[in-house]
């Protein structure tokens, strides 16, 4: 029977062992109820219709101390400074109806709440 | 006429408008590999590493220059390392994996701000069978069958922000690909010819927030090689890129995504010390049209070292030719 070498072995090895490690399980942070510990009140945005380009405000409102701020887009482009606001903008590929999510976090726990934003061409 | 050539292509690799793809807002990503698809014999191990580095600052509009002044440049410095391995006498294994030292964007909202994104890219894995290789004239065909996996970050943030889509290190999805590659090389002559044919296909982003696709991209690379010296030689790669559109939600087409590119690659390639290659390329848009409005790359290059180990005879060490 015709075997595969020893180099040939550890070749393949050492590619399914690297794909092994490297294929993570997203890492989820559980979210908790609303305490007055932890608390979202809204999200709002200086505008929800936009045009391409057009920079906008959006603010978070919550309860509770040490808050940490993660704030997501899954069209568009926010800066921020780990902070309760942003400003958010979109480019020509982000035409449509998109979503902001922040999530914020402290000793207690994490909640996050979404908001819509319409980008126009 | 030689140091001519050799001269207007090593010219070229530094002083030329070029680039590799096009996306609305960032640089895209590299599209891996060094043209030499050619296989190695049964317990060969080709080793290459390279550094590509490209910029783009150039709007485009259809096939028209745009001005933009919000977006001043997108860029990226990666390096990468593949491995290819003779398993059979017709079937290699390769396997790449690649860091961004840098995959960045700098933007002025009036005042200047760069979103600066760093990491491991994604890992491509791909079996190459050589279907076909003949002696007289010297000549193989070989087909590619590969996978690249989202190994790298996609969940990258920078001031508590999760930085854009374009600007993370993995593209966040599963891609499969399939190639062709065809070589023809005449005994004694200094000039040969190959081609390559390429198609990917990406899955949607793997996850819960984001649902979007990227277009299915198509690529036929022929190239020109010519022995300049007995350790030198002048590649000219004409390439072709047609990248369709990406969906979101809905299966709905994105407008200002997909474009069709023509390129003219110039690569140089020398051979050194016990079988050392040293190869260099750059990436020089000649035509390019993009859907709606793009961001398209201004220049590209890239360098590397190659080097091939013979397990079977240590004194027989394949170079490049």
């Amino acid at each position: 029977m015709k075997m595969f070498k020893p180099t040939s072995l550890v070749f393949i090895i050492a590619v399914i062992g690297l794909m092994a490690i490297t294929c993570k399980k997203e890492n989820k942070e559980e979210e908790v109820p609303p305490t007055v510990n932890l608390a979202i009140d809204s999200i709002v945005a200086s505008k929800t219709d936009i045009i391409v380009w057009e920079k906008i405000n959006v603010k978070i409102y919550n309860k509770g101390e040490n808050l940490s701020y993660l704030w997501q887009a899954d069209h568009g482009s926010m800066i921020g400074k780990d902070s309760s606001a942003i400003t958010y903008w979109a480019c020509p590929s982000c035409v449509g109806l998109n979503t902001i999510k922040c999530t914020v976090s402290n000793d207690f726990g994490s909640l996050s709440d979404t908001i819509k934003i319409n980008v126009r061409s | 006429m030689k140091y001519f050539v050799s001269a207007c292509i090593i010219l070229s690799l530094f002083f030329t408008n070029n680039g590799v793809s096009a996306q609305c807002c960032a640089a895209g990503n590299p599209v891996s590999g060094d043209g030499q698809q050619k296989s190695i014999n049964k317990n060969q191990l080709r080793i290459y590493t390279s550094f590509k580095h490209s910029y783009s600052d150039q709007y485009y509009y259809g096939n028209k220059k745009e001005e933009v002044s919000f977006i001043d440049n997108s860029r990226f410095n990666y390096s990468s390392l593949q491995a290819t391995y003779g398993i059979t006498k017709k079937l290699n294994l390769q396997a790449e994996l690649g860091y961004f030292f840098d995959k960045s964007q700098t933007v002025y909202i009036p005042e200047k701000f760069v979103f600066k994104g760093y990491g491991i890219g994604d890992l491509g894995i791909t079996a190459k069978y050589q279907l076909m290789s003949l002696f007289k004239p010297q000549s193989e065909l070989v087909a590619n069958l590969g996978i690249k996996i989202p190994v790298g970050k996609f969940d990258q943030d920078m001031d508590g922000i999760i930085l854009p889509v374009s600007l993370q290190p993995s593209t966040g999805a599963m891609k499969y690909n399939a190639g062709l590659y065809y070589s023809y090389v005449r005994p004694g002559n200094k000039f040969s010819l190959y081609s390559f044919l390429f198609a990917e296909y990406s899955s949607l982003i793997l996850s819960d927030f984001y649902y979007y696709k990227y277009g299915n991209l198509y690529m036929l690379s022929l190239f020109g090689k010519y022995k300049l010296g007995s350790k030198v030689f002048a590649v000219i790669q004409l390439r072709e890129e047609l990248r369709e559109k990406d969906k979101r939600e809905n299966n709905e087409q994105i407008e200002s995504t997909g474009s069709y590119v023509t390129y003219v690659a110039p690569q140089f390639i020398y051979n050194f010390y016990n079988n050392w290659t040293f190869i260099c390329q750059a990436d020089i848009p000649v035509y390019k049209y993009v859907n709606g409005h793009q961001l398209t790359n201004k220049y590209a290059f890239s360098c590397g070292l190659q080097k091939t180990l013979d397990f079977n005879k240590k004194d027989h060490q394949e170079p490049i030719d």
